[in-house]
């Protein structure tokens, strides 16, 4: 034996031959009354106890005072036995109950530190409570007024991330959210007996209607409901989404094939080539094959806009869409389809063009478009400004522009299904019935002749139908246009004999024609006198373009 | 190209090339009769030449 106490607790060894070997033992039993199990009524008072009991014990504080307390070192344990006040200076490891904190404490060799804060893995609890009893049913059962789960961040060598995983065994088994009142079901969110996110309402508890269910292609509302929502896409709902007529090129009132086109001049219904840049330009409409998937939704038609030469300025196309206040500040969104017969820059740009005696043009968005041999959607971002401040003149409109750059050489450019809407997605395109889009396109272009006959066509199939007769044997004409139209609209009359413009036909003979009125829904016209009760026929386009 | 009010009302302007006519409504909401007027500035960028406004003459009735 090298030493008289023991290295740890200090405890007195007894002698060989020593003498009073009771007092030495009776020593060492008071330490370890002290010690093992050791408890102190606080590790907060100051104040040195004036009638303390024995066995009682304090950790001391750094501000402790008293007779005794103040000649002994913070942390270490004043323990009162046999009438006097005994000094324990701590060892690391050491653990005590505190009375007052009605937990442990440990002391790591510096302070006394709580002895949950020392705990590194509870692992393979049967049960646990928090501020209430776990049992079977709840293995793991929490009583609390809020509870946060937060990310372990980069600066504390997290990710910053958050992932809350829950797992289930098997696709048939449930993987919810279960939300109560009282005790009673509400609401259950989740994986439901299958793998679709489904979420169920309860008003009592026991009868649970679906509401929502999500799976990995469809958002489904089955509840009975439906759905209410303040706006789709940024639009309001049931509201037509394109803002662009004839946005599939499927109407084509002028006719299918323009060649050599004039600067100004309307092609596929609403479609306006502005300039050729230099270049000569065409604009047709073509099919797709049926069956094709490069373009989805099963369109019919594309708009091919032919080009040869080289570009002096930009050729250019755009489609002016009525009303500026039609795409309200925010978010929009233009999306088509495109190609080219060669790889080439294509520019899109959007303009508000604020109407005579309005504002100066501003524009809106403009992207660069990189076709290529292939069709692609295209979807391009539009932040659509205030027109607070501006002033709005008659007939302002936005003004969709696709247009190329000087310097280009012949190509042809395929575009289909041109969608303008309002809100940040590009949704699916909208595709009318012929019936409606015709209807659409009517209020800006109309013509006698049946669809399909361009105008200018000799055929009497469709023509106004009156009559070289009364005194003066003058043919009158009524033509009630198929909508309203945007204004009264540029009338040219045509012979159905002759295609002459200007002229009506009084069976075999071209009238002159003169204008008695028009309007925005009709327009009246007579013809030159004639020699003779005769059947009078008329064709008419109205063009109310803007 | 001749521009011309078809009447003293002058409601309505008949343009002709000689070969062609077309009857324009005298209104700012029709986008060919505000042409006439109003002109267009010409857009170099486009390669597209200034469009001057047009001189409309008087109804056939009223000459002389």
């Amino acid at each position: 034996m090298t030493t008289e106490t023991s290295p740890r607790l200090g405890l007195d060894y007894v002698m060989a031959a020593q003498a009073q070997k009771h007092v030495t033992v009776n020593e060492t039993f008071r330490r370890l009354d002290a010690l093992v199990e050791a408890r102190a009524l606080s590790r907060s008072v100051d104040v040195e106890p004036a009638t303390p009991n024995e066995g009682e014990a304090w950790i001391l504080t750094a501000a402790r005072s008293g007779a005794w307390w103040s000649l002994m070192a913070t942390d270490s344990l004043a323990v009162f036995r046999d009438g006097e006040w005994a000094e324990i200076v701590p060892v690391e490891g050491l653990t005590a109950w505190v009375s007052d904190e009605v937990g442990s404490v440990v002391f790591d060799g510096t302070n006394w530190i709580e002895a949950s804060a020392t705990l590194g893995s509870l692992q393979n609890l049967s049960l646990l409570g928090v501020a209430t009893t776990a049992d079977a049913a709840n293995p793991f059962s929490a009583k609390l007024n809020s509870a946060l789960w937060a990310a372990k961040t980069t600066g504390e060598g997290g990710t910053g991330d958050l992932r809350y995983t829950l797992n289930k065994e098997g696709d048939g088994d449930v993987l919810s959210f279960l939300f109560q009142s009282g005790y009673s079901g509400r609401a259950e969110l989740g994986l439901i007996g299958d793998n679709d996110l489904l979420l169920k309402m309860s008003e009592d508890g026991s009868a649970w209607a679906d509401v929502l269910r999500i799976s990995s292609t469809r958002l489904s509302v089955p509840t009975s409901d439906g759905i209410m929502v303040t706006a789709i896409n940024g639009a309001a709902p049931g509201q037509r989404r394109n803002l662009i007529i004839n946005g599939d090129f499927s109407v084509a009132q002028r006719g299918a094939t323009f060649t050599a086109l004039p600067a100004g001049a309307y092609t596929l219904d609403r479609w306006l080539f502005v300039s050729a840049g230099g270049m000569t330009a065409g604009i047709s409409q073509e099919d797709f094959s049926p069956g094709q998937t490069d373009v989805p939704g099963a369109p019919a038609h594309y708009m091919r806009w032919s080009l040869t030469g080289t570009a002096s300025g930009n050729p250019w196309i755009e489609q002016r869409v009525e009303n500026i206040r039609s795409l309200p500040d925010g978010e929009a969104t233009l999306n088509f389809y495109a190609k080219a017969s060669r790889a080439l820059t294509m520019i899109s740009r959007l303009r508000r063009n604020l109407g005579s005696g309005g504002s100066t043009t501003d524009q809106i968005a403009q992207e660069s478009i990189a076709l290529t041999g292939s069709w692609q959607k295209f979807e391009v971002p539009v932040s659509v400004t205030s027109l607070s401040g501006k002033t709005l003149g008659t007939g302002h409109y936005l003004s969709l522009e696709f247009y190329l750059l000087g310097g280009e050489t012949a190509v042809d450019i395929d575009i289909a299904d041109v969608q303008l809407e309002c809100g940040p997605v590009a949704s699916r395109f909208e595709r009318l019935s012929t019936a409606d889009n015709l209807r659409l396109c009517q209020r800006y272009f109309a013509k006698t002749w049946e669809y399909g006959s361009n105008p200018g066509s000799v055929t009497s199939l469709g023509s106004l139908l009156s009559a070289t007769s009364g005194p003066s044997t003058t043919a009158f004409f009524d033509w009630r246009f198929p909508v309203e139209m945007r204004s009264a609209p540029t009338l040219t009359v045509y012979s159905p004999a002759t295609a002459a413009s200007g002229k009506v036909d009084a069976s075999g003979t071209d009238l002159t024609a003169t204008p008695l009125s028009i309007s925005a829904n009709a327009a009246s016209f007579q013809s030159a006198t004639h020699s003779s009760l005769a059947l009078a026929r008329a064709h008419a386009t109205a063009n109310a373009e803007l | 190209m001749e521009y011309r009010f078809e009447s003293s009302a002058r409601t309505v302007v008949r343009v002709t090339d000689g070969t062609d006519i077309r009857f324009i409504p005298a209104s700012t909401n029709n986008a060919e009769y505000r042409l006439l007027c109003e002109g267009q500035p010409a857009d170099e960028a486009a390669g597209l030449a200034a469009i001057s406004p047009v001189t409309i003459l008087n109804p056939n009735s009223e000459q002389d």
